[in-house]
């Protein structure tokens, strides 16, 4: 039983090793790339983007495949950085704001439909097919429904949260053990007690996985309707990059760095409050996977 | 305060009454077919009395515990549990069960299980502790109270199992095959803790099971049931001495007691075709 | 069994009701020209069937299928690495499986750069979207099989790729199966979204163009046949499910 407590940390070494071969491979191909596609005397131009004497092709080259150094200077350099990472901010409020909204109010209604046969009878097909169901197409139409970007970003946010955590929740509020349930009933424990002692406890496992997957799918539920016309926000900032050209290769690569580290953060800072919250689990046992 | 908590078996007592006990109980599952699982069965437990009910599969001793628990309703005849209807007796919180299965709550430590009765019942938190504590002491588990369910073997949640359905002294005890995912060894010795716990809290059980030798071993009279519809077969007096220990398994009266058992369960099983 | 749709029906058609008797309207107050009726949408539907039929299969369907099998190709064969090489497996799992958490959207207009406007750019975005789940679920399918079938297969000293042909493989179909359905709706998603600038044809380009010169009917309508080509992909691939594995438990107890 000793194994039980080593804890089930990802091997940071491993993580790192491949990580930095990645970013070799990527190094290396970008760089033959550039080589074999700019000819000499362009190649600052190529870089600059702003040359218009460098052929079209060749300034390009920098937008499809960027040296990752200079990418990284894009991040880090003071002028852009700020408008990249606040760009970013702005997006992920949103969805957080909105992440958290659905969350709520899907736990509710899985709480209300586990009471109540009719009421999940009537919804809960719903719920279930918006899972199948593009909703993410919804973002454009509510965006020009509510012409707020933030309304429409928290109100996509909450959608694609809702969904996933009412199915779970309610799964999880089920899926209780039936001698779990005739203890509580021998020691005549209240509903609310059976509520709060048994079925929700033991329904967390599950609501956890729907919101990781909703930390995700809230962030590119944000993205995607600013994408169609909102002022701020990190997807604007890769549409507006895309438009303006060569010249600002590194920052629309930079903005997309951004857009995925907001993904990353999120369902990273999910999946730790599912580990404080679920700290009993022995997912601490070496799990073969 | 021991609010709800007293020992309503001395009424009973007081009242010259069986701690539980079975008038003519029938039980007929509904269904796409009704199947008749327990056929006017009638039986009387003393205060504090070791009962076990023994039989084939399927004769209904699973169903009989539920019962008396009111985590079912007979279909006709009466229950009465310390002088009240089954129900009565659940919603005043006179008796603890035990299962086959731990059922412990793998969000909650050892120490929290063993509390949860408590909980619901509302006893004050320094209570909970100090009676939980109690409890874990008197199975053996102290030193794994801020452990996880998962952390333990079979036999040690199985002991948190009955620490918690004792913690908030029931006068029933009711046990569903509780010893019957363990292995032989195991098993025998939570035999004896079991029996020591017994004559420590003096709680009236009645205990499932399957192995003949654990109901001599254990009680003070058993019962042998038929397959189903289930009936009572028999009923025999375990008179061996008390207190028992490893020694009692050896004696000879031992060994004639569990061959007088096996030989009811035979012709019931014989009967049945 | 039917009667207990029907709740859900007649709420489908209270709403639909309400819809079009403008409650919604009131409700938010909204403009038929921000939001249209549902019989405006209909009539979108019926003009415009050719079009939006040839957009649904020929185009947005097709990217999301096609990205679908290459992503999931890649992503099995990316499991299969990870499954047989301890390193890849430490290393290159856990960053594989980040992908889940990366908005692969924005990787659309580089896409473009590099494959055109056309098709290919959003195959390729629909492919990275239905990479990453493939991995982690084939993974777990190929890997994280019971020690007691693992030493039976020892016992009968069978070689590695016996045990990868009948245990690894079989037992890891049913988690396949489980990312195809993830990767169904992510590459509806996927191949809609990626269309929305960068193409000439598809749903999501009849689905943007026409919210931007404010002819919400078609829009909608785009969105119906989007949503109902997302249900039949999902159905598709629950009914090939049905057909190769009938002996999982999820398929033989049938709720």
């Amino acid at each position: 039983m000793n194994a039980a407590k080593r804890f089930r940390l990802a091997d940071p070494l491993a993580i790192l090793l491949v990580a930095l071969a990645l970013l070799a491979i990527w190094q290396l191909a970008s760089s033959l790339y550039f080589d074999a596609n700019v000819a000499p005397q362009f190649r600052a131009g190529a870089i600059s983007g702003a040359d218009p004497t460098v052929p079209a092709e060749m300034r390009v080259v920098q937008m499809k495949l960027p040296l990752p150094n200079l990418v990284l200077s894009a991040l880090v350099n003071p002028e852009n950085a700020a408008q990249l990472w606040l760009a970013g901010l702005i997006t992920l409020r949103s969805a957080v704001i909105g992440f958290v909204v659905g969350g709520v109010i899907g736990f509710g209604l899985a709480l209300l439909m586990v009471q109540s046969r009719l009421l999940e009878r009537s919804l809960l097909p719903y719920a279930i097919i918006s899972q199948m169901v593009p909703v993410i197409a919804l973002g454009p139409i509510v965006y020009s429904i509510f012409k707020d970007e933030n309304v429409a970003r928290i109100l996509i946010a909450a959608y694609v949260t809702f969904f996933p955590v009412t199915v779970n929740t309610l799964k999880g509020l089920r899926s209780v053990d039936p001698n779990a349930l005739a203890l509580m009933t021998s020691l005549a424990a209240s509903r609310r007690q059976v509520y709060w002692l048994l079925r929700i406890p033991s329904s967390l496992p599950y609501v956890f996985q729907a919101l990781k997957i909703a930390a995700t799918a809230s962030v590119i539920g944000a993205i995607v309707v600013e994408l169609m016309g909102a002022q701020q926000g990190i997807g604007v900032t890769i549409l507006r990059t895309q438009y303006y050209g060569p010249a600002n290769a590194y920052k629309l690569w930079g903005a997309i760095v951004v857009a995925s580290l907001l993904g990353l953060l999120f369902f990273r800072v999910v999946a730790i409050a599912e580990r404080i919250a679920l700290r009993w689990q022995p997912e601490f046992r070496s799990a073969s996977a | 305060m021991a609010s709800g908590l007293q020992l309503s078996q001395t009424a009973a007592v007081a009242t010259g009454g069986a701690a539980i006990a079975l008038d003519d109980v029938s039980m007929t599952f509904r269904g796409a077919q009704a199947v008749r699982a327990l056929e006017r069965v009638s039986l009387s437990i003393q205060p504090g009395e070791f009962v076990s009910l023994i039989g084939p599969s399927g004769c209904g001793k699973s169903t009989l515990l539920r019962l008396i628990g009111d985590l079912l309703p007979p279909t006709s005849g009466t229950i009465t549990v310390n002088g009240k209807t089954p129900r009565q007796a659940r919603l005043s919180r006179e008796y603890g069960i035990v299962f086959q299965q731990p059922v412990l709550y793998e969000w909650r430590t050892v120490m929290q299980n063993v509390q949860l009765p408590l909980e619901v019942m509302r006893v004050a938190r320094s209570e909970q502790r100090e009676r939980a504590n109690a409890l874990l002491e008197l199975v053996g588990l102290a030193e794994f109270a801020q452990r996880y369910p998962w952390e333990l073997s079979g036999g040690m949640q199985q002991r948190v199992s009955i620490a918690r359905a004792l913690s908030f002294r029931p006068s029933v005890l009711l046990m569903d095959e509780p010893f019957g995912a363990l292995d032989e060894m195991t098993r025998e010795r939570l035999n004896r803790e079991l029996l020591n716990i017994w004559s420590e809290t003096q709680t009236t059980i009645v205990f499932v099971t399957h192995s003949v030798a654990e109901a001599v071993f254990l009680s003070d009279r058993i019962v042998v049931m038929s397959p189903r519809p289930g009936r009572v077969e028999v009923v025999l007096d375990v008179d061996l001495p008390r207190p028992r220990d490893s020694e009692t398994r050896n004696a000879p009266a031992f060994f004639d007691l569990v061959a007088e058992v096996r030989h009811h369960l035979r012709e019931v099983d014989d009967a049945s075709g | 069994m039917m009667t207990r749709t029907i709740p859900a029906v007649l709420v489908f058609f209270a709403l639909l009701a309400a819809w079009q008797l403008g409650v919604f309207h009131a409700l938010f107050r909204l403009k038929a020209f921000q939001l249209p009726y549902p019989l405006d949408i209909a009539q979108a539907l019926v003009d415009r069937s050719d079009v939006l039929a040839r957009d649904a299969f020929q185009f947005t369907g097709l990217e999301a299928v096609a990205g679908l099998v290459i992503g999931a190709v890649a992503g099995f064969g990316c499991a299969v690495l990870c499954a047989s090489v301890p390193f890849l497996r430490r290393g290159l799992l856990p960053i594989a499986a980040s992908l889940n958490s990366i908005p692969i959207i924005a990787i659309s207009p580089i896409a473009v750069l590099w494959l055109g406007f056309g098709q290919p750019s959003k195959i390729a975005v629909v492919a990275l979207m239905t990479f990453a789940p493939m991995v982690v679920n084939a993974f777990k399918g190929l890997y994280s099989i019971d020690r007691a079938s693992l030493e039976l297969m020892e016992s009968l000293a069978a070689s590695p790729l016996d045990v990868f042909w009948r245990l690894r493989l079989p037992h890891s179909l049913p988690y396949v199966f489980s990312a195809l359905k993830i990767g169904a709706t992510l590459a509806m998603i996927g191949a809609l979204v990626a269309e929305f600038f960068n193409a000439q044809r598809g749903l999501g380009v009849t689905l943007s163009t026409n919210i931007q010169v404010a002819k919400m009917p078609i829009a909608w309508a785009a969105i119906v046949v989007a949503a109902v080509l997302g249900l039949v992909l999902y159905a598709v691939v629950g009914g090939i499910e049905r057909a190769l594995i009938p002996w999982h438990v999820s398929i033989r107890s049938r709720e």
